[in-house]
C-alpha cells in the first residue's frame, strides 16, 4: 500500500492499477502527454496543410461562411506549425533518446481518423448542398422581422436584384413591398417539372448542417426548357402577388441565364 | 520495481493489458512479466481499428460518390469538421497554456473549497471563453489534470459554450422579437450547468487527474520559456489529435443523423404539448449544431412553441453527438455513460420551468 500511495502522489493518481476509471480514459495522456512522435507529427502537417489548402482555394465555401477564411487559414497555419515542430524536435531527440522505446512515441489511435476529412477533401471535394437537400426541405415559414423590409429601390431598367431569402420574406411582408416589381435572383435548380422548376438557394449561419432553404415555384418563359438540377441560374421574374400558406411562393420568369456556380454558393 | 512502474504507470491499467491481471493489488506484477506483447497489442490495437474504418470509409466514399446521398453526406460531414477546427485548435492552445503556465496546484487554490461556491463560479467564468461546445472539451480536460475540482471543471464544460458573449449576442439577433428568449437561455444554460456540477459533486463517479509521467516532467520547476513553450505546442499537438479524432466520429454521426432523418419527421408532433420540448430536445442531440448558429436554427423552427425552442438551446450546447464522442474519448466511457443523461434530463426540465417563469 505504501508503495500505491507513492505512485499516486508521484503521478496525480494515474498509476492505481484497481481503478477501471483510470483504465478506461488512460488513452487522454498514456502517451506520456508529449510524445506524439513522427506519426502524430505527420498527422497535424496533413491535417494543417489540408485546411490551409480549403481555405486558399475558396472550397471552404461549400462547407461554412464565407468568413471564416481567415480563422480557418490562422488555425491551419498553427496546426502545420505544431506537426513541423513536433517532427524536428523528434528528429533531434531521437539519437539521444534510444532509452524511450520507439512506442511510446506514437499519438492516439483515434487520432487516425482524422485522415477520413483529409481523404473526403482530395478524393471526393463534396460540392455545396444542392437539389438532393432542397427536395428533403421543408418549408418553413420566415419568423416575422423585427424592422420590416422598407420598400424596395429598383435600379434604373425597373428591376430590383435581391437575395432569395430576402425575397421569400418579402411575400410574407405585411407591406407587400414586393408586389408588381421584376426581381432579378440566383439560385440553383430543384425538382425540375415540365416547366416548372424549385428555384432554391441555401441559408447558412455557420455551416453547412445548419443550412435552411430559401425556394421560389418558379415557371419558366414559354419555350424555355427546364435546366438539369443542381444548374445555377439567375432570372428575372415577377410575384403572383398571393402569400403562400404552406407552400413556397410562385413567380413568373421573364429571363433565365445559366451562369456558373457562385463564389458563395450560399446566403446568409 | 519502483522505477519500472513509474515508467509504465498508465499503461498498468489500460483495459487489454488489465483484463487478465486478477486482483487490483498484483496488477502491477504480471504487468511486469506481460512487458513487450501486451504493451505492443494495446498500442496496435487502436491504430488497427483507426485504419481500417478510415480504409473503410475511404473506398466507401470513392466507390459511392456519385450517389446525392452521399455526396451530401460528405458537404455536411465537412461542414462540421471544418467549422469546428478553428475553434477546436483555440481549444488545445488553452489547454496547452494552462498545462505550461499554470502551476500544480493554482486553480485549487483560487477556487473556493467548498463545491456549493466552486461550481456555480466556474459556470459564471464560462462566459470568458468566446468558443463553441469544441473548445470547452479540451480546456475542461486540463482543468482538472491542472488540480481543478471535477464537478467545477464540468460546470464550467457545460456553461461556456452557452452562455459566452459571442452566443448571447448571436441569440439576441436571432430573436429579434423575443428578447426574453436572451434571458432565457442565459439563466436556463447557467442554472442547468451548475445543478449538474453539483449533482456530480454529490453523486458522480470521480475523474482523475491524468498528469504526464514523462521522466523529467518537471516543468513546474523554474524553467524557462524556452521549455514552457515546448510544454505548450506538446500538449496542444496531442490534445488536438485526441480530441479532432473524436470530432471527427461525431461529425460522421451528426452527417448520417441529417441525411437519414428528415427534418419533416419533426411536424408530426408539432403541436403535441410537452412532446414538443423532449422532440426539440433529442433533435439538438441529433443534429449537433454549432451553438454560436443554434439560435438561428431554434428561430427557424417556428412551428414549435418559446419554451420547446428553449430546451433546444439549452441542450444543444451540453449534449450532442458530437460532444458525447469527445466526452467519451475525453473523460471515459464510465463517466460520460452517466454524465451525458444526467445532462440531458437536468437541462430539459430547467428548460421548461425557465421557460413557464421568463418566457
Amino acid at each position: 500500500m505504501t508503495q500505491g500511495k507513492v505512485d499516486i502522489d508521484r503521478h496525480g493518481g494515474t498509476a492505481r492499477p484497481d481503478d477501471h476509471q483510470a483504465a478506461e480514459a488512460s488513452s487522454w495522456t498514456d502517451t506520456g502527454g508529449i510524445h506524439i512522435g513522427p506519426i502524430g507529427g505527420l498527422l497535424l502537417l496533413v491535417v494543417g496543410i489540408t485546411v490551409l489548402r480549403v481555405a486558399q482555394t475558396g472550397a471552404y465555401t461549400s462547407y461554412v461562411r464565407v468568413g471564416m477564411r481567415i480563422p480557418l487559414l490562422a488555425a491551419g497555419a498553427l496546426v502545420t506549425l505544431l506537426g513541423a515542430a513536433a517532427l524536428v524536435r523528434y528528429a533531434r531527440a531521437g539519437s539521444q533518446d534510444e532509452s524511450q522505446s520507439a512506442h511510446r512515441h506514437s499519438p492516439p489511435g483515434v487520432a487516425l481518423l482524422l485522415l477520413v476529412p483529409v481523404a473526403v477533401v482530395y478524393v471526393v471535394a463534396p460540392p455545396s448542398l444542392g437539389a438532393f437537400s432542397a427536395r428533403r426541405a421543408t418549408v418553413t415559414v420566415p419568423p416575422p422581422r423585427a424592422v420590416p423590409y422598407g420598400p424596395l429601390r429598383p435600379g434604373p431598367d425597373d428591376i430590383a436584384t435581391l437575395p432569395l431569402r430576402e425575397v421569400v420574406e418579402r411575400t410574407y411582408d405585411r407591406g407587400r413591398s414586393l408586389a408588381g416589381t421584376t426581381v432579378q435572383m440566383t439560385g440553383f435548380v430543384a425538382a425540375p417539372d415540365g416547366r416548372r422548376i424549385l428555384l432554391t438557394r441555401f441559408v447558412i449561419r455557420c455551416c453547412a448542417a445548419d443550412a435552411e432553404a430559401a425556394a421560389v415555384d418558379l415557371t419558366l418563359p414559354d419555350g424555355v426548357a427546364a435546366p438539369a438540377e443542381n444548374t445555377w441560374v439567375t432570372v428575372l421574374a415577377t410575384w403572383d402577388g398571393i402569400t403562400p400558406d404552406h407552400g413556397r411562393p410562385r413567380f413568373a420568369a421573364r429571363t433565365l441565364d445559366v451562369i456558373p456556380t457562385p463564389v458563395d454558393p450560399y446566403e446568409t | 520495481m519502483h522505477d519500472v512502474r513509474s515508467l509504465d504507470a498508465p499503461d498498468a491499467v489500460a483495459p487489454l493489458s488489465s483484463a487478465g491481471a486478477g486482483g487490483a493489488g498484483e496488477a502491477a506484477q504480471p504487468r511486469i512479466d506481460l512487458g513487450g506483447s501486451a504493451e505492443l497489442h494495446r498500442r496496435l490495437l487502436p491504430a488497427a481499428v483507426g485504419g481500417l474504418v478510415t480504409l473503410t470509409a475511404v473506398t466507401l466514399t470513392i466507390v459511392f460518390a456519385d450517389a446525392p446521398g452521399l455526396r451530401t453526406w460528405c458537404t455536411i460531414f465537412l461542414a462540421v469538421t471544418v467549422q469546428a477546427f478553428p475553434f477546436l485548435v483555440l481549444g488545445v492552445l488553452i489547454s496547452g497554456a494552462v498545462a505550461a503556465f499554470v502551476p500544480d496546484g493554482a486553480l485549487a487554490r483560487v477556487l473556493p473549497r467548498r463545491a456549493v461556491l466552486a461550481v456555480p463560479l466556474a459556470g459564471v467564468s464560462g462566459a470568458l471563453l468566446p468558443g463553441c461546445e469544441c473548445s470547452s472539451v479540451p480546456v475542461a480536460r486540463r482543468l482538472i489534470d491542472s488540480g481543478a475540482p471535477p464537478a467545477a471543471a464540468l460546470t464550467f464544460l457545460l456553461a461556456a459554450p452557452a452562455i459566452n458573449p459571442v452566443v448571447i449576442v448571436a441569440t439576441a439577433v436571432a430573436f429579434p422579437n423575443n428578447p426574453r428568449m436572451v434571458l432565457a437561455r442565459f439563466i436556463a444554460s447557467l442554472l442547468a450547468a451548475t445543478l449538474v456540477g453539483l449533482i456530480w459533486h454529490r453523486f458522480g463517479v470521480p475523474i482523475l487527474k491524468q498528469n504526464d509521467t514523462t521522466p523529467g516532467g518537471d516543468f513546474h520547476g523554474g524553467h524557462g520559456g524556452g521549455l514552457r513553450l515546448h510544454r505548450l505546442a506538446d500538449v496542444a499537438g496531442h490534445d488536438f489529435l485526441h480530441a479532432g479524432g473524436f470530432l471527427v466520429l461525431g461529425a460522421a454521426l451528426a452527417a448520417t443523423l441529417n441525411v437519414v432523418v428528415p427534418r419533416s419527421a419533426l411536424d408530426a408532433v408539432a403541436g403535441a404539448g410537452v412532446l414538443t420540448v423532449i422532440a426539440l430536445a433529442v433533435l439538438a442531440v441529433a443534429l449537433a449544431v454549432c451553438s454560436e448558429a443554434d439560435a438561428f436554427v431554434a428561430a427557424s423552427l417556428s412551428q414549435f412553441p418559446l419554451t420547446a425552442r428553449l430546451a433546444f438551446l439549452v441542450v444543444g450546447p451540453m449534449v450532442d453527438v458530437k460532444l458525447i464522442a469527445m466526452q467519451t474519448g475525453t473523460f471515459g466511457r464510465r463517466v460520460t455513460s452517466r454524465f451525458a443523461p444526467v445532462t440531458f434530463l437536468t437541462a430539459v426540465m430547467t428548460a421548461i420551468v425557465v421557460g413557464a417563469v421568463v418566457l
